[in-house]
Order: structure tokens, then sequence, then C-alpha cells
């Protein structure tokens, strides 16, 4: 599992999955980088037909908005077919992409 | 208090112009507008334009009418903002004869986009998300933001495709009674739930098209015809993951709020919509945003028909960004366009005794949206 990079406000801790300058929060503009695990639930999601000409190659391909932990949502691609609810593990972080996995549920 | 008239409408019809260039587009709407308003001295000049730059290669819209036309050294400014372009450059034209810092005003926007591939297109207009992100990597695209909005709203509601279908449907209708119009065939719910997929839930016939076209305006100070009553804009989100409350744009209900509150009107004193159904989705969101609806209730206001004609109150009558066509730019002033002719009682699809009409008009993933409020005023 990969984790997910978060910039946090150093003052008030309001936790941001993309750099900020400022904290919409608190106004404080010092950040710290941490992370949180790469493990959430699916919020929401859509399989992209029609793409443009960097990513059209890859369609259909499904993009998800991923609920981690504390309410914090992260947009990532994921591999195969999801549903609102499907457990997803971040398998790969790099570039600024995500990628997550459904989690198979254990049978029985 | 200083009132601020519609004294010119202009607009070329939408669709695909081979033959016309953008400039040309731009020059036919603003001649129709400065003539109805009897080619008053244009004090300043604002274009609403997205894409000229990325797809044709053409900037300096402003200079350029002003050239054209023979307007003299006037200030002349293009104004981006997505597909909000429109609404925005007509706003920043209102204040400024509001505050009397100029008399009369010609605004225009224009869109030329036909000529380009889908690949092209779509990435041009992914120019409108925050692309110094995560989510750009994912490959996110902007239909693919709503798609995304309406698998939320149908879990969350129990709307379903056939919710979105009706909105298309509707819009189509109203296209059909309005000769500038970029689709003007019949269709069906069975031909729009079965239209092949864009990015899932919305099909083809969810999602506005490419249009090439032109709309444009002539505001003068005074109380003459049809009065601006209220102005207002507000910005939202700019990435997906950041929307704190996914299936409200916040920036339509805060520039909603503000300009009833401006006009010292609500959503009951509203005769007439016209509103920003870039996707069926949007429609859905908007009518809840904009007061007409409760939360999560417009797919039942659509299913009962409540936003046509006999309704609660007829939504894009022009046949909206979804079957009118979508040419970026000029959208905003488009919607105005249709919202002045019902007030005037010329337009197509028109509604009895409309007195008081509202337009919004949305730019990016919820990023801008504009309200404007417009009264009849005289008998």
């Amino acid at each position: 599992m990969a984790h997910i990079p978060v910039h946090e406000c150093a003052q008030c801790q309001k936790k941001y999955v993309q750099r900020k300058w400022v904290c919409s929060n608190c106004k404080s503009t010092e950040f710290h980088l941490t992370e949180v695990p790469g493990e959430g639930t699916v919020f929401t999601h859509t399989t992209i037909h029609v793409s443009s000409s960097e990513f059209a190659h890859l369609a259909p391909y499904t993009v998800a908005l991923v609920e981690l932990a504390d309410g914090l949502r992260v947009t990532g691609r994921v591999t195969g077919k999801v549903e609102i609810n499907d457990q997803v593990t971040c398998v790969s972080n790099e570039e600024n992409l995500y990628v997550f996995d459904r989690v198979e549920k254990a049978a029985g | 208090m200083t009132k601020v008239s519609i004294s010119g409408l202009g607009m070329t019809a939408f669709g695909k112009h081979e033959d016309r260039s953008l400039k040309a587009l731009l020059m036919d709407a603003c001649v129709e507008a400065l003539k109805e308003a009897n080619f008053p001295k244009i004090d300043a000049v604002y274009i609403g334009n997205f894409m000229s730059g990325s797809l044709g290669n053409q900037e300096i819209l402003g200079a350029i009418v002003a050239n054209d036309l023979g307007l003299g050294p006037i200030p002349t400014v293009k104004v981006e903002g997505a597909c909000a372009s429109g609404g925005i450059a007509f706003r920043q034209a209102y204040l400024n004869v509001l505050n009397g810092v100029y008399e009369h005003v010609l605004v225009a926007g224009v869109e030329k986009m036909k000529h380009a591939s889908t690949e092209e297109t779509t990435r041009a207009i992914n120019a409108a998300m925050d692309n110094d992100s995560n989510e750009k990597n994912a490959g996110l695209t902007f239909p693919g933001f709503f798609g995304n909005l309406a698998n939320r709203y149908f879990y969350e509601t129990g709307a379903s495709k056939k919710h979105l279908a009706m909105v298309a449907l509707k819009n189509r209708e109203y296209a059909l009674g309005n000769p500038l119009a970029q689709f003007k065939k019949p269709t069906s719910i069975e031909e729009i739930m079965s239209a092949r997929m864009i990015t899932e839930p919305l099909g083809l016939f969810d999602c506005s098209p490419t249009t090439d076209g032109a709309a444009a305006i002539v505001l003068s100070k005074g109380e003459n015809g049809v009065v601006v009553r209220s102005s207002a804009q507000a910005s939202g989100t700019t990435q997906m993951q950041e929307s704190v409350e996914l299936l409200s744009i916040p920036a339509i209900r805060e520039s909603a709020n503000k300009a009833y509150e401006l006009a010292g009107l609500g959503p009951n004193d509203i005769d007439v919509v016209e509103l920003h159904d870039c996707f069926s989705m949007t429609e859905v969101l908007a009518i809840e945003e904009l007061g007409f609806f409760d939360k999560g209730r417009g797919w039942e206001a659509v299913e009962q028909g409540l936003t046509k004609h006999g309704g609660k109150v007829p939504v894009n009558t022009s046949g909206g960004l979804l079957s009118k066509g979508h040419p970026i730019g000029a959208t905003g002033l488009a919607q105005i366009y249709q919202v002045v002719s019902q007030l005037r009682g010329t337009s197509c699809n028109q509604v009895d005794n409309a007195r008081i009409g509202l337009a919004q008009n949305l730019g990016g993933t919820g990023a801008y949206s504009t309200v404007h409020i417009f009264e009849k005023v005289g008998s």
C-alpha cells in the first residue's frame, strides 16, 4: 500500500491533499508535509469513454473520488470497475498520480 | 439610483459555421445588437471568450471589435472565466454603467470550436480545471467531474439516468422551436438512454455539444424596455477532491442568494429561467441551488414536468446549452438574449406574461457562477 502525502496546517492541523499557500481555516501560511494511509472507500466514480488526446489511449478508464481517514478525499485512477462504498487501496503514487485497486472482500 | 437597460440584442445561429471565421461571427452578432440599439456612441467593449487562443490562435478580440466596427479609441477587454466568460463580461459591463463610468457599453461573446477534433477540444476545455494537481494526472476530464457528481446524486437521492434523459428531452423539445438552435431533430427518451457513453452515467445527449456562435448585447444607462435588476458573481471549488459538499455547487447558491438579495426578490418571483445545463446533471443541481426546488428533490420536479411551460418555472426555453448549443464564451450572453426576449414578449417558446427572468452562467467545476435578474418595465 502506498501512502498519500498530505499538507497539514501547522497551526490548526487542517489537512489538504494538494499544496495550499494560506490555510482557508485559520490563515496560517505554514504547513507540514505528512502522510495518511492510502486506504479508503469510493465516494463516487465515473468511467470515462471519451477523453483528451493525452488520455484517450487509456479509455475506458475509471476515475474515483476516494474518501480516506478523517473524511479527507482524493481523486485517483482505479483499476477495473468499482461501486460507491467499495473499499480501495492505493497501489501506486508516482508523479502525482494515485492508482487504487479494489480490495476483494474475504469469502464467508 | 442609476438604472441599466438592455438596448440591443444580437445573436448568430448556433451550430457549425464552416465558412465563417470567429471574427465574422463576432462582428455579425455585434452589428445586429448595435443596429437594434440605433448605434449609440459606445464607451467600452467587453468580450467573453474562452478558447480563441488555444483553438484559433487569435486574441485581442476587444481591439478587433473596436477597430472593425469603427468604435474609436475606446477601452476594450476580453474576459475569461471558462464557460462563465460571457456572464462575467456582462457583469463587468453592467457594473461600469451602473457606477456611472460609461453610458453605453457593447458586450459580446464568441467561440469557434467545430473545426477542432474532440480530443483537441476536450484538452482545451480541461483548462477549466486546476491542472497543477493529481486530478489532472488521474485523467479526470471536465465531463468526468459531472459524471462523478451524477453517480453520487443517484446514490443519495434515488434519481436515475432516466431523469437526466427527461432534462435532455425537455431541452431538445424547446430547441425545436428555436430557429437559432444547433439541434432541431426530435428525439425520444429511448434514443437518449441508449446513446453512446461519454463518461458514465452521462451519454451523448447528457453532454452539451461543441458549437460555433456568437451573441452580443448593448447595455445603456436609463430605464427602457428591460432593465437589469441585479448582478452577482461567486467563486467555488477548482478541484473535485476539495468540494466539501459534492452535490452542491456552492457558487451557484452564493451568486443566486446575492442576486435575489440585491433585487429584493426570491425564487417565487421568477417567471422564466435560463440556467447552465452544460450537462443534464448540472440542470438538476442548478434548479435546486437557485432555490426553485428543495435540495435532493430537483429530479422529482423534472419528472413532474415542473420545469416546463405550465409547471413552476420554465427552464431553458431556448433549448439550453444541451440543444441550443454551447459556444463557450457566447453562452452567458445567449442566455441573457433569451431571457430578455422572453420579457419583451418576442421569444421562441414564449412564456405568457413573463415580467421577471433570471440567467445563471457557470464556469469550470463550479469555479465561477454569475446570476443576473431582469425585469420588464412599463406595460
